[in-house]
């Protein structure tokens, strides 16, 4: 088997082929313009044994973000500051390449730069949720799963679990430090709560190049012919706080075109989630 | 915002890299081998193949397939790490071999496997981009077919300032990190990883400063290549000399 | 770059790197293997290999520091059995592909007539997983493997180096050396079998064989280790011929 086709149905390569030949002519196979996202759809509260979730489509793609918190000791290097876990899965009924077991390279890299999308974003401000210095803090879970896969996982995750921690619902951590002694992570879902509140919403937006043609919110049959990927995540105020190149090489001066088509394609995404009420300002 | 006033923990200036040397044809083992040293920062390679790829079924019938192994030794860091990969460790082999993919001729070898053992004796920071730069003359070593060399180096922000070859201390105190690898000849790059905050135009000098960094690096990758031949070219003293190659 | 360039082209010889610009249009390759070692990119010709740049009468060589050897027509080499095919073995010749030994080949050798049948033939009874196998490489297929053949028509190779071989003692070199060990038009290798008693197989795929004295065995390792060493040296032949005791004759060294 070739590398293209390797473990691919006949369905895939079609679509694979079919997409070489739309981006060769600089069209997408979707009736898209090269620098427009599929319909994103973004809905919150989905699950609702969860302090705060979302679930989004974009296109076919789909990612559902749960948010939990639990009481935790802080790391000793940082004994004022609440922890924050991010982890994403991509389900095995995501596509037909997609398997039960420990994550692979992909999953983890993707997984990490959801992660650093958000941590370096300052969505969170960790000095909030201390409960006890040195003692116990919030522990905040971000768990993101794919349930199905068509490309663009990063951009979809990242939009996921900025809606879930937006709409979450925290612990009170006054009610918790007047009752150390009976509350557990068991119990801790009885809790009054509070709105969480986020001080920065970072936006992920993942550029693809075809040959000389760069385009925005690949597919998954769009990623795999695409000759580079790489994701830029943006800050309100215009700032980089992650980038990854995700496949293949970029020539030095694509780096900052695709810089300025992410941030450009950042704007258009924060205001999506403005007008859906999910973030305000 | 003088630079030249700017001191950095180390004592080094803004566009300084740490002390560095490469070394290739260190391992006898190995078809291909190279070590280097940037500041305390200490990484082994060992290349080995191409060989028939196993399991057969995986085994690509046009090109090599790339094995990668970025590993830290418990001992490397000042806290003890587990000898078991690390997450971590896992993303760090995925977009290093993507990086020195673009570089290997891949087509030359259908069905066969390379594999590229990275080995971490001591870590100080940016040990990516150093993993990457030795990797890369330990391939070309290995006399494996390469379109260019693969160099890396590392740029960030400290105390608000843009710097090269961001140190371990820096990268625990610094605002951002940005490891970048490029083709040196071909001007593209091939690993591009940021985390921190910067603004377009921070990126822009950090990306510059990464980048002259590399080009400073590669020279040594050249320095390194071109003794193994210099050194064979000496006139023949008595005594039979090193055994490498057999 | 270009001043560089031009400089380069003006020198008898020169050390390249991966990725360095070589000359435009080169019409090199290593003339003794065939190969060339450099690649067109949107900047150029450049190397892909480390090596040295000649100049020569036929026009410019790179002579790679090490290379994968490249399985070619009519190559002698040594390889192992690692697996059985439907018709066949596959054979690793440590080369940049597989190799494959047809059961009609041996069938043919032995002077047989019949037709390769799965059902009756025992491949195992033959060849089996680790022999040591000489054969001659007859074609290269569309898939680049390396078809073997034990009935090579044109060779100088003696039929006691085809098929299974036993009892060498093997020592195994970068498939870049072996010019080298054989010296132009075999001067090399000549003046070695000529002082060292025993039988001396030279694999082009890195594989050399002898069958001897131990103590012969040794000196043969010695020998080789030097050429390899020294491989850009000058004066490499007087330096082995002083190792095998014997003296030049004049215009036998060459100072390439």
């Amino acid at each position: 088997m070739s590398k293209e086709y390797k473990g691919k149905t006949l369905s895939e390569i079609l679509r694979m082929e079919q997409a070489r030949n739309f981006l060769g002519k600089g069209m997408r196979e979707d009736g898209r313009e090269l620098t427009q996202y599929r319909p994103i759809d973004i809905k919150v509260g989905t699950i609702e044994k969860a302090f705060g979730s979302a679930t989004v489509y974009l296109g076919d793609t789909i990612v559902v973000t749960g948010v939990n918190f639990e009481i935790g000791t802080p790391f000793t290097d940082s004994p004022d500051s609440a922890i924050l876990l991010v982890e994403g899965e991509i389900l095995p009924t995501a596509s037909f390449e997609a398997e039960a077991g420990p994550p692979d390279e992909y999953e983890i890299e993707m997984s990490r730069v959801v992660d650093r999308s958000l941590r370096e974003s300052g969505i969170i401000d960790f000095k909030k949720y201390v409960i006890v210095p040195g003692e116990a803090v919030l522990k905040i879970f971000v768990d993101f799963n794919i349930l199905n896969d068509d490309g663009n996982i990063i951009d979809a995750a990242v939009i996921g679990a900025v809606a879930a921690l937006a709409t979450a619902e925290m612990p009170d951590l006054d009610y918790i430090r007047e009752n150390l002694e009976n509350v557990n992570n068991n119990n801790i879902k009885e809790v009054p709560r509070k709105p969480f509140q986020i001080e920065e919403v970072p936006i992920a937006n993942t550029i693809a190049m075809y040959g000389d043609k760069m385009f925005v919110d690949p597919t998954a049959s769009e990623e795999e012919v695409a000759d580079a990927l790489i994701t830029y995540t943006h800050l309100s105020t215009g700032e980089i706080c992650s980038i990854q190149l995700l496949k293949g090489s970029l020539s030095y001066e694509d780096v900052f075109k695709a810089l300025d088509l992410a941030y450009e394609k950042s704007i258009e995404i924060r205001n999506i989630l403005r007008e859906r009420g999910i973030i305000s300002g | 915002m003088s630079k030249e006033e700017f001191i950095r923990v180390d004592g080094r200036k803004p566009d300084e890299l740490r002390k560095y040397s490469i070394n290739a044809g260190i391992l006898k083992n190995a078809d291909g081998s190279a070590e280097i040293r940037l500041g305390k920062n200490w990484i082994v390679v060992g290349v080995y193949g191409p060989k028939e790829h196993f399991p057969k079924f995986e085994a690509l019938q046009d090109r090599a397939i790339i094995n990668c192994r970025y590993h830290m030794a418990p001992y490397s860091t000042t806290e003890r790490k587990s000898p078991k990969p690390s997450r971590r460790e896992i993303e760090l082999s995925k977009v290093i071999r993507t990086a020195l993919e673009q570089a290997v001729i891949l087509e030359k070898f259908p069905e066969m496997s390379i594999d590229i053992f990275i080995e971490v004796l001591q870590a100080e920071g940016s040990t990516r981009v150093a993993s990457i730069t030795a990797a890369s003359v330990a391939l070309a070593e290995a006399g494996i077919p390469l379109r260019d060399m693969v160099v890396g180096c590392s740029a960030g922000k400290v105390s608000g300032k843009i710097v090269v070859d961001v140190g371990e201390e820096e990268d625990k105190e610094g605002e951002a990190d940005l490891p970048i690898a490029i083709m040196p000849n071909l001007k593209r790059v091939v690993l591009l990883q940021m985390d921190g905050k910067l603004t377009h135009e921070e990126f822009k000098e950090a990306f510059e400063k990464a980048l002259a960094g590399a080009l400073e690096l590669y020279e040594e990758q050249k320095r390194a290549l071109k003794g193994l031949i210099e050194k064979m070219s000496e006139i023949p003293s008595e005594g039979d000399g090193n055994e490498q190659g057999v | 770059m270009e001043n560089q360039e031009e400089r380069d082209t003006n020198k008898k010889m020169w050390i390249v790197t991966p990725g360095e610009k070589v000359p435009k249009r080169p019409r090199y390759g290593d003339t003794n293997s065939g190969e060339a070692y450099f690649i067109k990119t949107p900047i150029g010709y450049v190397a892909t290999h480390l090596g040295v740049i000649k100049k020569t009468g036929r026009g410019l060589d790179l002579i790679p520091y090490k290379n994968v050897y490249t399985p070619r027509k009519g190559d002698y080499v040594v390889g192992v059995v690692t697996a059985y095919a439907p018709n066949g073995w596959i054979v690793d010749i440590g080369a940049s592909t597989k190799a494959f030994l047809a059961a009609q080949e041996l069938i043919r050798r032995q002077g047989g007539e019949r037709r390769f049948d799965p059902k009756t033939y025992d491949l195992t009874q033959q060849f089996s997983i680790g022999d040591l196998i000489g054969a001659v490489i007859y074609d290269i297929n569309a898939q680049s493997h390396a078809i073997l053949s034990l009935n090579p028509e044109k060779t100088t190779v003696s039929p006691r180096h085809i098929g299974k071989l036993r009892g060498y003692f093997v020592i195994k070199v970068h498939t870049t050396k072996i010019p080298r060990i054989i010296g132009k038009k075999g001067s090399m290798i000549k003046m070695i079998k000529e002082n060292i008693d025993g039988d001396i197989v030279i694999g082009q795929n890195g594989v050399i064989l002898f069958k001897g004295e131990y103590e012969k065995y040794l000196l043969l390792k010695r020998i080789i280790n030097t050429i390899i060493s020294r491989t850009f040296a000058p004066g490499l032949t007087g330096k082995i011929a002083s190792m095998l005791g014997t003296t030049l004759e004049d215009g036998e060294n060459d100072t390439s």
